[in-house]
């Protein structure tokens, strides 16, 4: 016979862990690489095959900034369009963001533009970065410095990045959670 | 809902679809209903593996929870009956295994339910459908770059090519104007060269008029010393009662032909000082020579030249002009007899010569036997102002040969073999008359 055996719904303060937890999101249009941020991040690694993700990937790293341990949740998001919708309730919780465009499709600045209004919407201004990423295809580039300039009038900064090179992949993520850090004190 | 949670076969069927049942009643903590899978317990560290007294924060272990049970708790204090379906969501296990996951919070008569159930097939089915939409954009978008790209660059071959052709128009435009002023200067250059030319000519013709003034003078005193001693005698004859009437009147006419003679000299020389328009006809170079010679003859004799001529019977006249031409064979007999001043008297042969060059041309040829080219620069020889003389201006043969090339002619310095040097002066046997 099976038994009941009772679970408790803690959060990681009551169960005493130390380390400070950030939530973090991947936000952009689809196939704009989100997924492949997040792996070059958190275990070094690229594949060139794409496989869209269905709604939400979850990811951890153990960073240290500032003498601080931190551990990234990294809430990489399916990309939105007209088959997918991101939930609002994904942003809950979240300390900041990740704004993902593709350096070789202009038009996925526009969706960019339309989910950080989102995401603002839901819950409040956060900390976060813009990252235009494909930097690495330097001959399909299509996206103007003056459009990228103008995701980031808020006062954000804007990183050009490539998941295949890992170019400013570091530098974003290590941004954010500087960023992040600040708001909190 | 079920009866008793302990029902075997509920509690199979949940086992068997791979759903973890969770039961949360009254209080915050859960319920685990059942035996949990295999996959759920990777996700639980091995102390905590264990059925017993298992005490676990379900948002620990499952990040996507941590966020999702706020929405649950909400749904549940709603006390609808119902149900509410979470997102998928992959995690990673405590094996790094990546699992999809999906979750269903149901209200049942004031029970709070959570189903977390793992997505095989479905979850690859929904994948599938999506990404094959998407692929199917991002191929149109990516064919879409591409035309752009090959739009873009055929735009920029053709702006290359419309910016070579503007270059080369300039360039051509350029290249066109510079050969205008090119032409333009050359043509004031030519006109220039002509005017100079003709000035020179005429300031040798009036130069060589100053030179040979001094022969002139010796041979026009030659015909008017006889014409004095002629009339002189006619006189005595005429004094004499009229018996010598006949011998005076010969003497008479014998000054009259010296008169004629003197007369012709001075035609001569006015016809060769005169400028403005060259009258071309056809002329004998034999008598032209002769002509020059016997001008020259006292300079010869003073000069104990040995002038000897090898002129060339019935050759056909040329078209010249007479004392332009008369003018190159003057320079040239001038410079010969110069050329041999400092040989000994003996040794200073001058041969004149004419023949036929060929089927179009006569040639006067003047060789001199003295010093010869060596030490000369030929081709400088005929260049305005170079003069081996010490006094000389150095025009006398640039002149020369200006005149031969306007006759259509030539006129060269031949080093042949031998002592001494040859001047060839050709003249074509037919040239058109002209101004």
């Amino acid at each position: 016979m099976l038994e009941n055996v009772s679970l408790a719904i803690a959060s990681p303060s009551a169960i005493g862990n130390p380390m400070i937890r950030k939530k973090v999101c991947l936000l952009g249009a689809y196939a704009v690489g989100k997924t492949s941020l997040a792996a070059r991040f958190v275990h070094s690694m690229f594949d060139e095959k794409y496989l869209t993700t269905v709604g939400v990937k979850i990811d951890k790293k153990s960073i240290q900034i500032e003498d601080r341990d931190l551990d990234l949740i990294i809430w990489d998001l399916a990309g939105e369009d007209e088959f997918v919708r991101v939930r609002t309730s994904y942003f809950r919780g979240a300390a900041g963001y990740l704004l993902v465009v593709d350096g070789t499709r202009p038009a996925t600045l526009e969706v960019a533009d339309a989910l950080r209004e989102r995401i603002r919407s839901a819950v409040g201004p956060l900390p976060h970065v813009v990252l235009a990423n494909k930097s690495d295809l330097v001959d399909d580039w299509h996206v103007a410095d003056t459009d990228l300039q103008s995701l980031v009038e808020d006062g954000s900064k804007l990183f050009r990045t490539s998941a295949k090179t890992g170019v400013g992949v570091e530098e974003a993520f290590d941004a954010l959670a500087r960023e992040m850090i600040r708001s909190e004190a | 809902m079920f009866e008793t949670w302990s029902d075997d076969l509920m509690c199979g069927l949940m086992t068997a679809l791979d759903v973890v049942v969770v039961d949360y009643g009254d209080s915050a903590d859960g319920v685990l209903v059942g035996e949990p899978p295999p996959w759920f317990l990777r996700f639980l560290p091995e102390s905590k593996a264990g059925l017993e007294g298992l005490s676990i924060s379900l948002g620990e272990h499952f990040l996507y929870l941590d966020s999702f049970l706020p929405d649950a708790e909400d749904f549940w204090d709603s006390a609808e009956d119902g149900r509410m379906k979470s997102g998928i969501w992959t995690e990673s296990d405590l094996d790094g295994k990546t699992v999809h996951l999906g979750a269903t919070v149901l209200s049942v008569s004031g029970r709070k339910l959570l189903l977390i159930e793992r997505l095989r097939g479905r979850f690859e089915r929904e994948r599938e459908v999506i990404q094959k939409a998407r692929a199917g954009k991002l191929d149109s978008q990516r064919k879409a770059n591409e035309r752009e790209r090959e739009a873009a660059g055929l735009r920029g071959i053709n702006e290359e090519l419309e910016e070579a052709v503007a270059d080369r128009t300039r360039e051509l435009s350029l290249t066109n104007r510079l050969l205008r002023e090119e032409i333009s200067d050359r043509e004031q250059a030519v006109a220039r060269a002509n005017e100079l030319r003709q000035q020179l000519e005429a300031e040798s013709r009036a130069g060589a008029l100053g030179e040979i003034a001094n022969q002139l003078a010796h041979e026009l005193n030659q015909p008017l010393g006889a014409i004095a001693n002629y009339l002189r005698g006619g006189l005595r004859f005429l004094a004499r009662d009229g018996v010598h009437e006949g011998r005076a009147v010969e003497a008479i006419e014998r000054s009259l032909v010296q008169a004629e003679r003197a007369a012709a000299i001075i035609q001569n020389l006015r016809g060769f000082i005169a400028s403005g328009r060259v009258d071309y006809e056809p002329t004998s170079v034999n008598g032209l020579v002769r002509d020059v010679i016997r001008l020259l003859q006292p300079e010869i004799d003073r000069n104990d030249v040995d002038c000897r001529l090898n002129l060339t019977s019935s050759l056909p006249k040329v078209t010249a002009n007479g004392i332009q031409a008369q003018q190159v064979v003057l320079n040239l007999v001038k410079n010969a007899i110069e050329a041999m001043s400092g040989l000994d008297p003996a040794d200073r042969l001058l041969v004149v010569s004419t023949s036929r060059a060929g089927d179009t041309e006569i040639e006067i040829s003047v060789h001199d036997f003295g010093s010869g080219p060596e030490g000369l620069d030929l081709d400088q020889l005929f260049e305005p102002f170079y003069s081996t003389k010490v006094e000389g201006m150095g025009l006398g043969l640039a002149i020369c040969r200006s005149i031969a090339e306007s006759h259509q002619g030539s006129l060269i310095a031949d080093p042949s073999p031998g002592p001494g040097l040859t001047f060839r002066f050709k003249l074509p046997i037919r040239v058109e008359t002209h101004s």
